[in-house]
């Protein structure tokens, strides 16, 4: 019976803290997550620095876009640790299961922090591969050392306790709960939701939250009126100005996506890969099928189809799009493409002019023009 | 061991082949189009899929020069399925170099977290990595140029913080920084002279600019360009009098196999805006060269009020160039096709065995002249693909063919385009290694 007990408790911590606490950050790292069945993925794979744990957490990954089925991976992974490092120090004579459980409890805040359940599985090689050298290193029987049942239990349970207290009030993992709710949100078009977790005590708090917040309230038509309740910067507030990052990216090619500006879209979608391990993740890809959808690309809609349906978890998603597609747009004549509007893409104000002269000027855009107008006009005054 | 394996396929595709054939005097509907192709003999396997998910059988057999294929295929469970007419494939005797190095680039545009040269052998699918990103800690890699297709002598540019252009020589390799020397300016599109000691480079202020909603979503364009020569041999630079004018763009520096001869483009203009850009059209120019030195006289070989030409290369007395509508960047324009032109008689055809409704671009001869790989976007107008053609010498190319993959799928999986096709004489080693100590911060 005691042998079950701190599996049980681990796996009920952990998969109960997860889902509280790190819902949104499993979802997120689905999405910059990925496995496809394709050559050039393996091989991307075997030139990364851990290509096994690399392997393994990539095909794990896939599996979060359930969070429920993510937090039980977690703590699947955390629970193997555990069987292993108590394997492991049985092997000396150490038959504690405090010692299991510390080393369970450690795998899981590696895993809380890391950015993908790879950092897990090196945990779990390393430990088994350990496991595996101290078995073929010392055959020899070790004399059998306990610690009183009682102290073993309280510890192995205090030290849960505290781990899971530690995760629960983490201001890093609560960090990346945030930002990853706040992507989540902006993806999927929930404004609402955005506009709940960016709010304006947030946005005074972390000034990165601004440029989603005020992204929310242009999707709602209100972000003219209500410019002036956040805080705002004269070169960072309704953009993130110069900064080269995953975030930024990710908030442009969503912001331009709204706007209807889909070729700048597909631009920031792509950049968002520079920051990615494998260039591309699932997000971006479903990010692409939709921008091109919406831009009238039929053959780029079906290429990265195509690649989704290279995972396993895609299925639905790629019949939505196989079973609605977008007529194939008409291409322009070299004539009419050499005066076409072009961007700047630096300068945020300069796109919403071309945009109303490629006739793209739906409220959104005339909204967000009157803000930067608005906002101008504030810093100049001053 | 392998005829039992050769054996147990067989009678396992026998086993699937439906039992009802009928049969159709057309050819296969395939993809890639691989119908009546001219290959070099020992090229891998031209492998296709049927364009309607089909599911097939091939059956090849040779006959003299020609390879027929015989394709059966069926729709999943049924029991019916058509035979379709064999289809040749004919079988040059013109050897053809045994790679093909180019580039792979996800389409990040500004930034790229992977990119690489690599080679592809042409009797496999191997593809092995020459110089990526590795090197200069993800910067761009870019502008690899062969001196005579040789493996063994090359440069690529590897840009970024520390950057410049990484000559490789046998087993020396060295990173030079243009921008330090002689003429001080940047080189991009490379062209190394036939005797080995001369590279010429053109120097230019690129800018690209994004569509908002055009169907071509992008214009890169050169603000200004000119085009200076580095001696290899004291490691200088200088700008070229007559190929580095104020008020023209020159661009595109390639060498006649001879190097008696450099080829270039070249439009009016000190400095271009994005809103000029499509009044700017090259022309195609050539200069004399004679023991290191340029003659005076520049002559105007082409020349269009309503064209642009770029990428000339010549063999014998044919100059294959991209000719698009307007601009300097014809990867970004669906219109960009190849022309052929005799330089015997300054006659100009626009290469419809070649082109198609997508972008064509980017273009090499062998050495021997035989064959042409070029880049094409004619899959699905965005992810450049390789296509190589044999030229019958007399102004004509085969029907071209996809480059092969070991499954169909592979092009439409993959999420890089080919960029700067060259072939190569053979294997290149990997000079990542070597050269990422040229790079360590």
């Amino acid at each position: 019976m005691k042998k079950f007990v701190f599996p049980t408790l681990l796996v009920l911590a952990v998969f109960l803290i997860t889902i509280y606490c790190q819902r949104f950050t499993i979802l997120r790292q689905e999405g910059l997550g990925l496995f496809l069945l394709t050559p050039d993925f393996f091989r991307d794979l075997l030139f990364d620095a851990f290509p096994l744990s690399n392997l393994a957490g990539s095909f794990l990954v896939q599996f979060y876009s359930n969070f429920y089925v993510g937090a039980a991976i977690v703590s699947a992974i955390v629970v193997a640790e555990y069987f292993i490092a108590k394997g492991l120090f049985r092997r000396f004579g150490l038959d504690m299961e405090v010692l299991g459980v510390a080393c369970a409890c450690a795998a899981w805040i590696a895993l809380a922090r890391a950015a993908n359940p790879s950092m897990g599985m090196a945990i779990i090689f390393c430990s088994l591969a350990a496991y595996a050298a101290v078995s073929l290193l010392f055959r020899k029987k070790v004399e059998k050392r306990t610690i009183p049942a009682g102290f073993d239990i309280s510890a192995g349970t205090l030290a849960i306790a505290a781990v899971s207290l530690y995760i629960f009030l983490s201001p890093f993992i609560k960090e990346g709960e945030k930002w990853s709710k706040i992507e989540f949100a902006a993806v999927q078009g929930e404004w609402k939701y955005l506009l709940r977790v960016a709010n304006v005590k947030e946005a005074e708090r972390d000034i990165q939250v601004v440029p989603f917040a005020l992204l929310a309230l242009n999707a709602q038509g209100r972000l003219a009126d209500e410019v002036d309740r956040y805080p705002i910067m004269e070169n960072f507030g309704l953009d993130f100005g110069d900064e080269m990052s995953y975030r930024r990216s990710l908030f442009d090619a969503v912001l331009y996506n709204a706007l209807g500006c889909y070729n700048e879209a597909i631009h920031r979608t792509h950049q968002c890969g520079d920051f990615l391990p494998h260039c591309t993740s699932f997000r971006t890809l479903r990010m692409l099928v939709k921008e091109n959808h919406a831009l009238g690309d039929s053959l780029m809609v079906v290429k990265y189809c195509d690649i989704l349906d290279r995972s396993l978890s895609h299925r639905e998603f790629v019949g939505y799009f196989r079973n609605n597609p977008c007529p194939q747009r008409t291409h322009n004549t070299p004539g009419e493409s050499a005066v076409a509007p072009l961007i700047v893409t630096k300068d945020p104000m300069g796109i919403m002019l071309q945009m109303g002269k490629a006739d793209i000027s739906n409220p959104m855009v005339m909204d967000r023009y009157y803000a930067y107008y608005k906002v101008r006009e504030f810093f100049t005054k001053k | 061991m392998k005829r039992w394996t050769i054996f147990l396929c067989l009678i396992a595709v026998s086993a699937c082949t439906p039992r009802n054939v009928t049969h159709s005097g057309e050819y296969p509907p395939i993809t890639p189009d691989y119908i009546g192709v001219t290959v070099p003999e020992g090229i891998a396997d031209l492998n296709f899929k049927m364009s309607d998910g089909r599911k097939f059988k091939a059956e090849r057999s040779r006959q003299g020069d020609t390879v027929w294929t015989k394709v059966t295929a069926w729709e999943k469970g049924s029991e019916n399925a058509v035979a379709y007419a064999p289809f040749p494939m004919i079988i040059s005797k013109d050897p053809i170099d045994p790679y093909i190095a180019y580039r792979l680039i996800e389409p990040g545009y500004e930034n790229w977290h992977d990119m690489g040269i690599y080679q592809r052998e042409l009797a496999s699918y191997s593809e092995t990595p020459i110089a990526t990103n590795q090197v200069n800690h993800r910067g761009c890699v870019n502008c690899h140029n062969f001196y005579a297709s040789s493996p063994d002598r090359f440069l690529f540019h590897a840009r970024g913080e520390g950057g410049g252009t990484v000559f490789v020589d046998g087993e020396n390799v060295k990173l030079l920084n243009l921008t330090k020397i002689g003429a001080g300016k940047q080189g991009v599109y490379p062209s190394w002279h036939p005797d080995g000691r001369y590279v010429a480079f053109a120097s230019c202020k690129t800018y690209q600019r994004f569509s908002v909603g055009d169907s071509q979503p992008i214009e890169v364009f050169d603000e200004t360009s000119d085009i200076i020569l580095m001696d290899t041999a004291t490691d200088s630079t200088w700008c070229i009098p007559g190929l580095s004018e104020a008020g023209k763009l020159e661009t595109f520096p390639h060498w006649s196999p001879d190097g008696s001869r450099l080829y270039f483009c070249c439009a009016e203009g000190d400095t271009i805006s994005c809103e000029d850009r499509g009044n700017i059209h090259y022309a195609l120019k050539s200069v004399d060269f004679r023991d290191g030195k340029f003659d005076n006289e520049i002559r105007t070989i082409w020349q269009s009020d309503s064209a642009s030409a770029s990428f000339p290369r010549v063999h014998g007395k044919w100059l294959l160039f991209t000719q698009s509508a307007y601009g300097t960047f014809p990867i970004w324009h669906r219109e960009a096709d190849l022309c052929l032109m005799d330089l015997e008689t300054g006659d100009v055809r626009s290469v419809d065995e070649l082109n198609s409704p997508d972008t064509e671009s980017y273009h090499s001869w062998s050495t021997n002249g035989k064959w042409v790989v070029f880049s094409s976007r004619r899959i699905d107008g965005r992810y450049t693909r390789l296509y190589i053609s044999h030229f019958d010498g007399d102004g004509h190319f085969s029907k071209p063919f996809l480059l092969p993959q070991k499954k169909y799928e592979y092009n439409q999986l993959r999420l890089q385009s080919y960029n700067v096709p060259e072939f190569v004489t053979g294997k290149v080693d990997n000079r990542t290694r070597q050269s990422k100590k040229l790079f360590r911060r």
